[in-house]
């Protein structure tokens, strides 16, 4: 007996019994297919939803020596003008030119004078 | 990456023999009818981002696995009945009644509306299918009915090739043998 003959010829027997499946078994199968689609359709809107955070994650952890870099360049350039503006020098050096100036110490023009900032640092 | 579109093609394509082969299996179309909805849903769920070229495996294994869960639910359940039971007062062990007398047939294949409306030769196979050990059936439906190659079986039912081979063979002798007793002799 040639096997593979024989079961191809059961085979074509079994095709044809699918065409006279009963309605409601269609039906079933139908609504369980729509379950089934819908619920890949769910889970698909929630991968392209999640899809910019993981490529915005994904960046930053193939640039980590970059992004750290650029993080240590920005926070040193702000403490350098954290302490240029509001350094406790400045406000002493200044204080002291204006309470010169006030008690007469000083002339009127004296912040004119190129050699002002020597005298207040000997002082 | 299969869409939900790929997705509802691929199985209208599958779903009518994964009735037929589950119905096969457990011999209840109800029953078959959930088992194939828990099929189609699980690969829903966990595999519809696959390429759609590895559902047909995916499927089949699913499949299978949830045929194999029915069984172990079955068997629990009938050892809480039978337990259940022994301990119901009232049972008359001389009872003469058959209890298969009362059995109705679920899958439908002995109605004669659904002998004429299938074709007999149909009827014949599907009983000389369903008396096929459980592997030998999964071989011969996977091998020939889902036109898998030995491999595909092989990866399907978690066996070797050679033991796809084997059950395959056997399966057909088998079925040979049971339809020439029925009248359907190999042309």
């Amino acid at each position: 007996m040639n096997e593979e003959r024989y079961a191809r010829r059961l085979i074509a027997d079994l095709d044809d019994s699918l065409k006279t499946l009963q309605p409601e078994v269609l039906q079933r199968l139908e609504a369980s297919r729509e379950r089934a689609c819908e619920l890949a359709g769910r889970h698909e809107s929630q991968r392209f939803r999640g899809a910019g955070s993981l490529t915005l994650a994904d960046w930053v952890r193939h640039h980590r020596s970059s992004v750290a870099g650029t993080m240590l360049v920005l926070v040193l350039a702000l403490a350098t003008v954290v302490w240029e503006y509001a350094g406790p020098g400045n406000d002493d050096d200044t204080a002291a030119v204006d309470a010169s100036l006030l008690a007469g110490e000083l002339p009127v023009n004296a912040y004119l004078d190129a050699h002002l900032n020597k005298w207040a640092n000997a002082n | 990456m299969g869409s939900a579109w790929e997705l509802d093609r691929f199985l209208s394509d599958v779903e009518r023999r994964a009735f037929r082969q589950a119905a096969f299996a457990v011999r209840d179309d109800q029953a078959a009818l959930d088992i194939v909805q828990d099929a189609m849903l699980k690969l829903a769920e966990k595999y519809a981002d696959q390429p759609a070229e590895e559902w047909p495996l995916l499927f089949q294994r699913i499949m299978q696995n949830t045929i194999r869960d029915y069984y172990r639910r079955q068997k629990v359940r009938n050892f809480w009945v039978g337990a259940l039971s022994i301990l119901t007062p009232g049972r008359d062990d001389d009872d003469d009644e058959d209890p298969l007398e009362h059995v109705q047939s679920t899958t439908g294949h002995d109605d004669p509306v659904n002998i004429l409306a299938t074709g007999k030769n149909f009827t014949l196979i599907q009983d000389a299918i369903e008396k096929l050990p459980a592997r030998q059936r999964e071989a011969f439906l996977l091998r020939y009915w889902e036109e898998m190659d030995i491999t595909e079986t092989a990866a399907a039912m978690g066996c070797s090739e050679g033991s796809v081979k084997t059950h395959c063979s056997r399966a057909v002798r088998a079925l040979a043998a049971m339809l020439q007793d029925k009248g359907i002799r190999d042309e």
